[in-house]
């Protein structure tokens, strides 16, 4: 897996969305430049802390696995801890950077360097980057800092929303608290020409790129947009297929294309496990099934449920929870049966059942 | 691997008026319920009497529990069919009924759950022709001894053994 980049590697930035936190302007006098000694220092030190950088990425993979598997969201993840290499040569690019000082790097190098955990999180179609991105943000805290959310397209064609997150959730294992980890969301076809442009501009080796590995490479660019452009239209004529259709829908993943033609719009929440409670409560299960269940109005339903029973406010209860609750009156015994007896975590969606059939 | 022990008909019962009267049918794996058993094994009848006089070799039986008249059925599959008798509306062709004993290989099937599955049939969720039921699929809590909705990787088994043979489903 190559390098994961940072947002200050990709150059100025048109960011989509507000950045969720400020960074305090500081009133120290410019600091000197790192010294070739303090970059050993600081890449030695990094060696000796490398296994919980590991571990962190490794944490946030596995959990944002579960967590995708849960809304039924096809994706590839990955993780690593940054190369000792990378973080050498990145220390040296940035030796001038104010922000990489001496001190700092000593005090609480991931704080300063904040991709050293990194995991990856690449979805199919491109329509599910935001909401695997708002699942990033369910599943973790985001670290407060400055653009500890950003939704990046730039000029230069790179694509992806990049998170900070920091692990400090109880069950985070003692030796792992506090790390911060950057998570990049991005479409398997912004993929290809992230990482291609990555290779060609910050590992140049002292070659810069000729005019005909410029074109070739906005080739790439036009191809992998267009791509994206095939795979949404792809997913949205198997949802109309599937919503069309009597055949039973035997998968979470149909659920939710099912339920996305039903509503128009992408759906929040764990699928997967509305789509046993569906299995378990209607037969056959079809995307005329759900038209009977009139999904709209259940939605409005339960977001009414919600603010009155659990005083939620709207935008803190997913669509499978707003759902799920409206099908309350239908449904409510089977339902909390079953969610009485999910192990694991508990979950909001479990919380409401046990909370509103009580 | 087997269920620690088999269903009786008086678990039969439970399970279908565990809710009042919302569902009609309850469907088990005829292999797992004990008087079914002793029939097809043994010839011993018990308290279940036959429905069908002239054949008497289908398996269709009628019992009698807390004043209520039920009747049982067992397909050709396996799956065994419990009803009230009077309110029952989802009928096997006759034909469609197991005769004699038990298939081995349909016993050999019915045996993997390792678990005792139920899969309850109701009202439909609409008026429209064909609109979807509501059910439940269940699996007897043997440390409890009471049904629960069961919602485990089994699910999906009982449920598409149980629409194979509901006429409703057809």
């Amino acid at each position: 897996m190559s390098e994961f980049r940072t947002y200050s590697d990709l150059g100025p930035a048109r960011c989509q969305r507000a950045v969720l936190a400020f960074r305090p302007m500081s009133t120290d006098p410019a600091p000197a430049s790192l010294t070739e000694a303090q970059i050993e220092q600081i890449v030695q030190r990094y060696r000796l802390e490398m296994a919980r950088y590991d571990g962190a990425a490794r944490f946030v993979e596995q959990r944002l696995r579960r967590e995708l598997r849960e809304a039924a969201i096809p994706a590839l993840l990955s993780s690593r801890a940054k190369h000792p290499a990378d973080v050498l040569d990145k220390l040296r690019r940035r030796a001038d950077d104010g922000r990489y000082r001496h001190e700092a790097l000593l005090a609480n190098m991931n704080h300063v360097m904040t991709d050293v955990a990194g995991c990856r999180l690449i979805v199919y179609d491109p329509r599910q980057e935001s909401a695997a991105a708002d699942i990033v943000r369910r599943t973790f805290s985001l670290w407060q800092a400055a653009r500890s959310y950003e939704v990046l397209d730039k000029d230069s064609g790179y694509r992806a929303t990049h998170l900070l997150v920091i692990l400090d959730a109880p069950e985070v294992d003692l030796a792992l608290l506090s790390t911060v980890c950057e998570v990049q969301v991005t479409s398997i076809a912004c993929h290809v020409f992230n990482e291609l442009s990555h290779d060609i501009d910050y590992k140049r080796k002292d070659v810069s790129p000729s005019g005909d590995v410029q074109r070739q490479l906005r080739d790439v660019l036009n191809a992998t947009r267009r791509l994206d452009d095939v795979v949404a239209r792809l997913a949205s004529s198997r949802a109309r297929e599937i919503e069309s259709s009597k055949r039973m829908l035997e998968t979470s993943e149909a659920l939710r294309f099912a339920l996305e033609q039903a509503i128009d719009r992408p759906l929040r929440g764990e699928i997967e496990k509305l789509h046993r409670l569906l299995s378990v409560a209607v037969a056959p299960l079809t995307a005329h099934s759900l038209a009977e269940l009139d999904v709209h109005a259940a939605l409005v339903r339960g977001h009414q449920v919600a603010r009155n029973l659990l005083r939620a406010e709207n935008d803190n209860v997913d669509d499978v929870v707003a759902l799920v609750l409206g099908l309350v009156t239908k449904f409510g015994k089977k339902f909390r049966d079953l969610a009485s007896q999910w192990r694991g975590p508990s979950t909001a969606l479990k919380r409401a059942i046990l909370e509103v059939t009580r | 691997m087997t269920a620690s022990r088999l269903l009786t008909l008086t678990e039969l019962v439970e399970g279908l008026e565990r809710d009042g009267e919302e569902y009609f049918v309850l469907d088990v794996f005829a292999w797992h319920v004990q008087e079914l058993r002793d029939v097809f094994e043994h010839g011993r009848l018990g308290e279940l009497q036959r429905l069908d006089l002239e054949q008497p070799d289908r398996a269709w039986f009628g019992f009698r529990r807390n004043g209520t008249d039920y009747q049982i059925k067992v397909h050709r599959s396996g799956m065994a069919q419990i009803t009230r008798r009077a309110a029952g509306r989802l009928e096997l062709a006759s034909d469609q009924l197991a005769q004699g004993r038990l298939d081995p290989e349909v016993v050999r099937q019915t045996e993997f759950p390792g678990m005792l599955l139920g899969f309850l049939i109701g009202e439909p969720l609409s008026a429209a022709p064909h609109a979807s039921r509501h059910v439940l699929t269940m699996r007897y809590n043997e440390d409890e001894n009471r049904w629960r909705a069961y919602d485990g990787p089994q699910a999906v088994w009982i449920r598409n053994h149980a629409l194979k043979i509901e006429p409703a489903f057809a």
